[in-house]
């Protein structure tokens, strides 16, 4: 007799949402190792074409409009994983 | 219109094997396969031994377990170890994620390297006879086999996809020892060493069909199998070696070619993917189309019966979730019996170099 033909999904947690939260935090991590690689990716062509970039990263000094903005995009970026986590549903943003 | 000439076909599909085969990707397709396999690395060196600890700690020997799969089950089902629940969530996003990452990583080369592929489809020595017109066999139909979603056909280049991203960055990295090296390995494994006329059963996406082309460069070599998508595949790899291959879609069991027609009958890792009768339906196809004297050599997943109790639930485990819907009924085929059931004679089942895996059974036909 042949078995099922679809694969049961393993569970390592026993609750659903745990389960999803978990998986996400893996998608979440990939999606920041293919980010670094890109990062170290430049960082190495930038400096093979004789544009050192790495220290100057390391050492730069945002100035306070700059500042400002990275404090509204981090809100944001911090804001939307916050709303998913909440079960709220992301909006279209203005367009 | 300018004809190519014989020297400038022979460069033009070199151009396009060096470009189509193994191919260049981008960098987000790259890490995408370098987390992949790096996940599994990591699982192995750090979660491994913390959960050989958790099992050893909670009692879980061969020798305490049960004799049956379901009592094995249950007594692991009560181990309370992080270190395997975390195991279980990291297999879990590997099988749901590692399609669709090849998948993306194809698509962001797909429009540079697509000119190659179509040179490599419209190389002449390799001849395709598709018949997808047939009704495939229940057994095949709608199975999501290694959970690729749709299946081996479920887009047109995903032979591509899983012969040169999947097996050759993923699976090539996640099990050392290399998988091409063992089909070269199991190609050897025949009772002779010289055949005419060779037929593979399974032959997929035509890597184990290069290594028998490797190992009997002489031979005539035709192939069957059941998807569309790994066929195309194969015929680019064959394509872009110069092989004259006669590719067929027909079932392995049911192949249709006249009796007593081949030297060898062969096939890597084919056997599990299909349930227990038409393993025995295979091997007695293999008898019918095999000229007495000829030989017989199937290599195929370790047998459930050598694998310690532990290791036969990870094993079960694995396939279970796997996309292995016939895992369990065929690894518990003893390969030999099925083998003498169909007629041949000499018959010896063993694991490939004293190992567990792959698992050979090889026989001869009659004089």
């Amino acid at each position: 007799m042949t078995a099922g033909k679809r694969s049961t999904t393993n569970m390592a947690y026993n609750d659903h949402k745990v389960e999803n939260v978990a998986q996400a935090v893996l998608t979440l991590s990939y999606e920041v190792w293919a980010l670094r690689d890109r990062v170290n990716t430049l960082e190495e062509v930038l400096k093979e074409k004789g544009v050192p970039v790495t220290e100057a990263i390391d050492q730069r000094v945002l100035t306070d409009e700059q500042q400002a903005r990275r404090d509204e995009e981090v809100k944001a970026f911090a804001g939307r994983i916050i709303a998913a986590l909440s079960g709220i549903p992301p909006e279209n943003p203005d367009v | 219109m300018t004809r190519l000439g014989a020297d400038d076909r022979a460069d033009d599909l070199q151009w396009a094997a060096n470009r189509a085969i193994n191919p260049r990707l981008a960098q987000r397709g790259r890490a995408s396969f370098d987390f992949l396999a790096g996940l599994r690395a990591a699982m192995n060196t750090t979660l491994k031994p913390i959960i050989d600890d958790d099992l050893a700690a909670a009692g879980i020997t061969d020798d305490a377990l049960p004799d049956d799969d379901h009592g094995v089950a249950a007594a692991l089902s009560r181990v309370n170890s992080d270190a395997l629940r975390v195991s279980h969530l990291c297999k879990e996003w590997h099988r749901n994620n590692h399609g669709p990452l090849a998948a993306e990583a194809f698509l962001e080369v797909q429009d540079e390297i697509e000119p190659a592929i179509a040179a490599l489809n419209q190389g002449s020595s390799v001849t395709l006879h598709l018949e997808d017109h047939q009704k495939a066999p229940d057994y095949w139909e709608g199975v999501e086999y290694h959970r690729t979603t749709g299946g081996w056909d479920a887009f047109p280049l995903a032979g591509f996809v899983h012969g040169e991203l999947v097996h050759k960055l993923m699976v090539e990295r996640i099990f050392p020892g290399g998988i091409f090296k063992q089909r070269l390995a199991a190609a050897r494994e025949t009772l002779g060493n010289n055949y005419g006329r060779i037929l593979e059963m399974g032959c997929s996406t035509g890597h184990f069909t290069s290594a028998l082309t490797d190992v009997y460069p002489d031979a005539e070599i035709t192939g069957v199998d059941l998807s569309r998508a790994g066929l195309e595949h194969a015929r680019r790899i064959g394509n872009a070696r110069g092989a004259r291959w006669q590719l067929y879609q027909r079932p392995a069991e049911d192949t249709g070619f006249e009796a007593e027609s081949f030297d060898l009958v062969a096939s890597y890792i084919l056997l599990h993917e299909l349930p227990a009768d038409i393993v025995q339906a295979v091997f007695d196809e293999a008898f019918r189309v095999l000229r007495p004297g000829g030989d017989v050599m199937m290599s195929d997943v370790t047998r459930l019966d050598v694998l310690g109790k532990l290791q036969r639930w990870r094993t079960l485990e694995d396939a279970k979730h796997g996309g292995e819907p016939h895992w369990l009924e065929s690894a518990a085929l003893d390969l030999k019996e099925v083998a003498e059931r169909a007629g041949f004679e000499l018959v010896e089942s063993y694991g490939l170099g004293g190992g567990p895996y792959p698992w050979i059974v090889r026989g001869r036909k009659p004089s």
